[in-house]
């Protein structure tokens, strides 16, 4: 181990120095041999109770439940997405998602922060996420917590426009045998294969096998399939213990995914001997190229959570985590080591303190092209915070005050301060305000890479757009304001309205240009064509939304939920900005309007019905280098589920029933257009 | 490095020196986890709802339900929790045990309307603490036992209210409510408990 540890462990040895004596999260069993008089005496933890119930946080926070995922049969994480208010969620072909919250999407959006089970998943050559890497098995995700808005005092790097929490039911609630077949049209073929069982009576663990092969999507402009079918393997463990003073958990994943694409412009070396003289036709470009991404990684992560008395809980985790990922554009790797701690304290009266640490060690290597290169890089992030929620009226009125300090190797050390109030003026009823600002720092493409973005071949020259030592942070405040009732026993209504300025917003200037003569009009004011861009800050924006759900418990075994978002972005560029395009992306690549309209339907305990129609507003523009819409569109999708026996269900699932394919997005330049088909699949689920 | 020597003096002599000498990181999570003997219950620290999942079966010893209730003609003891299910799969380990000669059944529900009458003791849980007066109403006729820990429970008219002691768990008992339905509490429960609405009778 090398010196850059030194101060996380010796932080995690004050605070773990005098450890007390704790009981784990025993068996009820032993509880119930106790008298009532000793278990009147035993200590509870008072720290995990903290923990805020939802419907009183001071944020816009949406759940996506175990039986939400099953009941609108989403068969991949970003698919399940699609139900949260205010997330955008648009594939770009079969296997690419854009995902984005409150706006700014795109192909690499990259104001968002994932975790899986506390692991960073987004990708640090573009801040964005490679959804399609991101799977396990969809049965056992115990829920997504959503959370809109930023969440930079607490969460990691990077949780500008939301935090996307994606936690996974522990090895106990997942004991036995699994076995689930999906076979349809699109999603053509899955099996995911899941054993539980006990190591020891206080070890819990499970290992599971997902295989999947899906098919292509309609190409637009090929006018028949597009080539971006796709396989993916995966497999993984988890081990939850009790022992000595807290829980713990061991987990890991290894995948290895085979995805198709079809490349629309794939840019060649115009120095290159081979490639001269070009192709008349397309020069220096080979066009609807066949291409695979080849993706794989692993990862291990550690976490232990101990009681060190009954108002202070430590959590400590490290883990693992390797990536590779190459295609045409480029090659990447990159391998991270995190370390965290964070510690839970309420042994003063009124306040609940969080404060902690954490350290990311990332190693990044690439293989570049002549369409992309990035220089390989090591760097270093780290963070601490503290956040104090103070209770000024007792079930009543808090105050939460947060702080965090974050520096990476492109940043200064970012201050990410936040402030929030909640008030309870009575049972069932919530206003909430907040404040915060939040810092979205530079990737490694923004600050180090090279993309070519086109060719002109006469010269022959480059025309790319380049990293920039310049490049800063992406700034935030944002002010939100939220208001939760439950106006009987079978509705809540849960309003979010936000008010976001962004400051040092990306763009792309013009560093060189050339000029030449106009064929059409060889004696007239000559062609300026830029050749060279850099990534710059030079725009500002501000953003408001409303987002709402409405939730209806109609009788028992009927329940509707519907949301609708509404979000405005205007975008700004500075006088000496030479942009041209990053503006009318901010403002036109999410939609203004979007709803969600769910019902979720028992007809009896073997059978159930759902149906989840899907407003998408149309996007005026969606890539830099793409011009062109993407018309609104409605999405109807059911399922129909029966349960003969206690271990084994069918169902049938159909998602964009009402046309028979649409566009959801383009991506940048080098993918085909492609369009989303209507999808069918049957599915068998046996738990033995 | 005078740090790692103070954190071995914590340490248990149980555990060898082989670990001691290990790096600290490794140390500590692996000697915490191995070397930490687990102790009596009494000063250590258990999470709250198995407590009172405990104290929910441990209290039902001490209650006798009315002959002619629904929830004593049918051959189940009825555990009810409604709203949020706090307890996650704790209670799970109760179904099948036997109380006063019955099975344990364990139910779990989101609407007061569909609680069903064979519940011999019902769970409230907080998030339904907006509607609490039409919930207790809605009982009002039948003998179920009504626990929960929303604040001031008891004296709003529930039967059982688990109150947060400073690190430990206390309850409150509204006796009369419980003699209104039929419920008979015995005294030793009524000892441990702070008692309100006691008419003396």
């Amino acid at each position: 181990m090398t010196k850059r540890f030194q101060l996380p462990v010796l932080l995690l040895a004050l605070l773990a120095g005098a450890p007390l004596p704790v009981m784990g999260d025993d068996d009820l069993d032993q509880f119930l041999d106790l008298n009532m008089e000793e278990l009147l005496s035993m200590k509870v933890t008072s720290v995990s109770k903290k923990q805020q119930r939802l419907d009183e946080s001071a944020a816009a926070i949406f759940v996506i439940t175990s039986e939400d995922i099953q009941r609108i049969g989403a068969t991949s994480i970003a698919e399940a997405l699609r139900i949260a208010p205010g997330v955008q969620v648009a594939k770009m072909d079969s296997n690419k998602w854009a995902v984005s919250s409150r706006g700014f999407n795109g192909q690499f959006a990259n104001k968002l922060l994932v975790l899986m089970d506390g692991r960073s998943i987004y990708t640090p050559s573009f801040s964005g996420v490679y959804w399609e890497s991101q799977h396990t098995v969809m049965q056992d995700i115990d829920r997504i917590e959503v959370i809109r808005g930023p969440g930079a005092a607490l969460w990691g790097a990077n949780a500008v426009n939301g935090v996307i929490n994606i936690i996974t039911k522990s090895a106990a609630q997942t004991q036995g045998s699994y076995a689930q077949i999906t076979a349809g049209n699109e999603d053509e073929a899955m099996v995911d294969l899941r054993y539980g069982g006990r190591l020891t009576g206080s070890i819990a663990a499970r290992g599971y096998l997902s295989f999947a092969e899906r098919g292509s999507s309609y190409g637009t402009e090929l006018g028949g399939g597009a080539g971006d079918d796709w396989k993916t393997m995966q497999a993984g463990f988890r081990i939850d213990g009790k022992l000595g003073t807290g829980n713990w958990t061991l987990q890991g994943d290894i995948y290895d995914n085979d995805k198709n694409q079809i490349i629309r412009n794939q840019f060649l070396d115009p120095f290159d001997p081979a490639n001269n003289p070009p192709n008349p036709l397309s020069p220096y470009v080979d066009l609807n190229i066949p291409d695979r991404v080849d993706s794989e990684g692993h990862n291990l992560l550690g976490r232990w959570e101990t009681n060190l008395s009954a108002r202070s809980v430590l959590t400590t985790q490290l883990y693992l985590d390797h990536t590779e990922r190459d295609e045409f554009l480029l090659g990447q790797k990159q391998n991270t080591v995190d370390l965290d701690i964070q510690h839970a304290y309420t042994g003063i009266a009124g306040h609940q303190i969080i404060w902690g640490a954490g350290y990311r060690s990332l190693d990044e290597s690439y293989r570049g092209t002549p369409s992309g290169a990035i220089p390989d890089q090591d760097s270093e992030l780290y963070n601490l915070f503290l956040q104090d929620e103070i209770a000024l009226l007792e079930n009543k009125l808090r105050l939460t005050l947060g702080a965090k300090l974050e520096r990476t190797a492109y940043s200064e050390t970012e201050f990410q301060p936040n402030i929030k109030m909640l008030w309870l003026p009575k049972p069932g009823t919530t206003l909430w305000a907040s404040i915060s600002r939040a810092a979205r720092t530079p990737s490694t493409m923004e600050r180090r890479g090279v993309i070519t973005t086109a060719i002109i071949p006469t010269i022959p020259l480059q025309v790319t757009v380049n990293g920039n030592d310049g490049f800063e942070s992406e700034d935030l405040t944002a002010f939100e304001v939220g208001y939760r009732v439950q106006p009987s026993e079978a509705t809540s209504l849960d309003i979010a309205l936000f008010s976001n300025q962004y400051s040092n917003v990306a763009t792309y200037e013009i560093v060189d240009l050339i000029s030449f003569p106009n064929p059409a009009d060889p004696f007239g004011a000559p062609l300026l064509v830029p050749t060279k861009l850099n990534f710059d800050n030079k725009m500002d924006a501000t953003s408001q939304g409303v987002e709402l759900v409405f939730d209806w418990y109609v009788q028992k075994g009927w329940r509707l939920q519907s949301s609708y978002s509404w979000l405005s972005i205007d975008a700004d560029k500075d006088s000496s900005s030479s942009d041209n395009f990053a503006d009318a992306v901010a403002e036109n690549s999410s939609p203004e309007h979007q709803v969600t309209i769910r019902s979720i339907y028992d007809f009896s305990e073997r059978f159930s019905f759902d149906l989840w129609v899907h407003y998408y507003d149309e996007l005026k523009v969606t890539s830099l280098s793409n011009t062109g819409s993407i018309s609104d569109y409605t999405s109807l999708n059911l399922r129909l589920n029966w349960r003969p026996t206690e271990a084994l269900e069918f169902s049938v699932v159909g998602h964009n029933l009402t046309d028979g394919r649409h566009p959801e997005f383009v991506g940048e330049t080098y993918i085909t257009h492609t369009e989303v088909e209507r999808s069918i699949y049957g599915q068998v689920r046996l738990t033995f | 490095m005078n740090l790692a020597v103070s954190i071995q003096s914590y340490w248990q002599p149980a555990c060898g020196p082989v670990l001691r000498r290990l790096w600290p990181l490794v140390f500590m999570l692996l000697g915490n986890l191995m070397c930490t003997q687990s102790s009596g219950a009494a000063d250590a620290v258990a999470s709250e709802y198995k407590v009172k999942a405990a104290l929910l079966y441990k209290l039902t010893h001490f209650v006798e339900w009315p002959e002619s209730s629904p929830a004593t003609t049918t051959k189940e003891f009825g555990i009810c929790v409604l709203g949020e299910n706090v307890f996650g799969d704790i209670l799970e380990p109760l179904r099948g045990r036997r109380l006063k000669g019955m099975a344990i059944k364990v139910d779990y529900y989101l609407q007061s309307n569909e609680v069903s009458q064979t519940c011999n003791l019902l769970f409230i849980s907080q998030s339904k603490r907006a509607f609490l007066k039409d919930i207790l109403n809605s009982v009002a006729g039948t003998a179920v036992l009504t626990i929960s820990d929303i604040n001031d429970f008891a004296s709003q008219g529930g039967m059982i209210e688990f109150r947060q002691e400073k690190d430990s768990i206390g309850f409150s008992i509204n006796l009369e409510q419980a003699r209104r339905t039929g419920l008979t509490i015995a005294a030793p429960l009524l000892q441990m408990a702070n008692v309100i609405g006691h008419s003396g009778g």
